[in-house]
């Protein structure tokens, strides 16, 4: 059932998204998003009906929710994301979804939950990191779109993309840093150590790192601070997906 | 700079895979700048120290102007000092009971202190195990601490002695066996010398198909069934297998101090929360 009703929501965002570019009325696109998200939110529930815990513990369930979150972002805070660049935000979703049906079955497969995964600070940790994943994910887009269209940060469109990037990348400056906390206590819960030098908590540092010097830029010119954004996401991309397939740690949960 | 050797590092440590070979000329660097175990090193310790030193100067000296900031670079310097205060002088070890055993904690201790002669003995190791009968699901040592008490420990369920933290961390199953030869008996696990009158017996492992142990005298091999006499070598063997019994693996960490890095990450989340939602970060 949870194949079907993925390939359904797919289907509804893939309608969304042509509804979109062809600049059909908006409200009958957002009835198919908001269809959309209610399918994938069924999808997320059916799994962790199945799973017996919520889907923040594979790769798979990982990209379920952060394609959802980001999906949600699209209605919830509809004004803050204008409708030029909510098809690449819906196309970044498909492209999810996509991976998501077409990996390895082994990586679908519901897993036992570790001892160790099993407490309350799961439920804090993954989310905030998740959050702080979509904002960032939305800050990237805007950089992209900043540097592309080589947009002028005097002119009222290049202070416009700055200033959303400028929002999302304090959104996930924030959740990250959340993310990094809770997950520290959490690991002093577990294991007795707040901090072991993981190869994922490095990473997670630097990303925390990598944003901070946005924040610290002597002279924050939009160039520069779209340049470090998407730096910053590349060191998320790696921390997301290259630390579990290249190097071995506590955090190996594939 | 730390960024960057922190990232390499990452690929760089032995538990990664990735290791430089030594031939290669790039080796001396690696070793030179320790990244082959930069967490560990002085050179990760000076740099973190470098920019403790830093946020802090910034702080008192005007470097930074936001009140706000200031608190937040504070309590930031705040948490990466107790951290290194944690890494240097806490003292972390581990502590495996098998079932039945009794252990005194001050035995474990750098510096033993009489309020913390303890013992502690692992009355039994409760496991449950997933449908799949594999993974482990949950498991806890019921523990008694000071002949009196009763405590469990689980994952994520820590226990406190004095100003150290007990933590589940995982556990081994070990089979016994009862080594019964020529009236004289001794209890081993696998691969355990059983010595009897210095002819030494080691029991291999176990034949499925043939329905018996494998026993090794004098480096020949025998097929010994369970619970029957047999007479091997000149010797009159029996093995009796026992229950298995379970050892708790316990990590051990000292605290001291740590109950204020709650506090300072709390206070730093916190400042930073008012920044995000009310200020612009400068």
């Amino acid at each position: 059932m949870e194949q079907p009703l993925l390939i359904g929501a797919l289907i509804l965002y893939t309608i969304a998204f042509v509804s979109l570019i062809t600049k059909v009325k908006d409200q009958i696109c957002s009835v198919v998003i908001w269809l959309a998200i209610l399918t994938h939110l069924a999808v997320l529930i059916w799994r962790s009906l199945a799973a017996g815990h919520p889907p923040f513990t594979s790769l798979y369930e990982t990209i379920l929710l952060l394609s959802f979150l980001l999906a949600f972002r699209l209605v919830i805070w509809r004004r803050q994301i204008e409708s030029r660049y909510r098809w690449i935000v819906l196309l970044i979703i498909m492209g999810m979804i996509i991976g998501a049906l077409i990996i390895p079955i082994s990586y679908k497969t519901i897993q036992p939950l570790m001892p160790a995964l099993n407490s309350f600070w799961m439920y804090l940790h993954v989310p905030a990191y998740f959050f702080g994943y979509m904002a960032l994910v939305l800050a990237v887009i805007y950089a992209l779109v900043f540097l592309v269209q080589n947009k002028n940060e005097s002119s009222s469109d290049g202070m416009t993309l700055l200033r959303k990037m400028d929002n999302e990348v304090r959104i996930a400056f924030l959740f990250l840093n959340i993310g990094l906390v809770t997950g520290a206590f959490w690991g002093y819960q577990s294991w007795g150590n707040y901090w072991s030098w993981d190869v994922k908590e490095v990473w997670a540092l630097l990303n925390i790192l990598v944003l901070a010097f946005y924040f610290h830029l002597l002279k924050p010119r939009g160039v520069k601070k779209a340049v470090i954004v998407i730096i910053a996401f590349l060191t998320v991309i790696f921390t997301y997906f290259g630390v579990s397939f290249l190097l071995k740690g506590l955090h190996s949960y594939l | 700079m730390l960024v960057i050797a922190l990232a390499v590092s990452t690929f760089l440590s032995p538990e990664a895979g990735w290791g430089v070979p030594l031939t290669q000329p790039i080796s001396q660097i690696v070793r030179a700048l320790s990244l082959d175990h930069f967490p560990n090193s002085w050179l990760n310790v000076v740099l973190w120290l470098v920019l403790i030193t830093g946020m802090l100067a910034a702080v008192f000296l005007k470097g930074i102007k936001g009140f706000a900031q200031k608190w937040l670079h504070f309590w930031l310097a705040a948490v990466f000092l107790l951290i290194f205060y944690d890494k240097a002088f806490n003292q972390r070890f581990v502590i495996s009971i098998q079932e039945g055993q009794e252990v005194n904690f001050a035995q474990f201790l750098k510096k033993p202190k009489p309020e913390y002669n303890i013992p502690l003995r692992l009355l039994d190791f409760d496991i449950k195990i997933h449908p799949d009968g594999k993974t482990a699901a949950s498991y806890a040592s019921r523990l008694v601490v000071n002949q009196t008490d009763t405590a469990i420990l689980a994952v994520n369920h820590p226990l406190s002695i004095g100003k150290y933290r007990l933590y589940q961390s995982a556990f081994r199953k070990d089979y016994l066996f009862e080594v019964i030869c020529d009236g004289d008996t001794i209890f081993s696990p696998f691969n355990g010398a059983c010595n009897f009158n210095q002819q030494e017996i080691f029991l291999r492992g176990v034949d499925t198909l043939a329905q018996a142990l494998t026993v090794e005298i004098d480096r020949n091999e025998y097929k010994i069934p369970p619970g029957e006499v047999c007479n091997v070598a000149g010797r009159q063997i029996k093995i009796n297998p026992q229950s298995p019994k379970y050892t708790s693996i316990i990590e051990v960490a000292e605290v001291t101090g740590l109950k204020f890095l709650a506090f300072f990450s709390l206070m730093y989340l916190g400042v930073l929360t008012y920044i995000i939602l009310w200020k612009k970060i400068r």
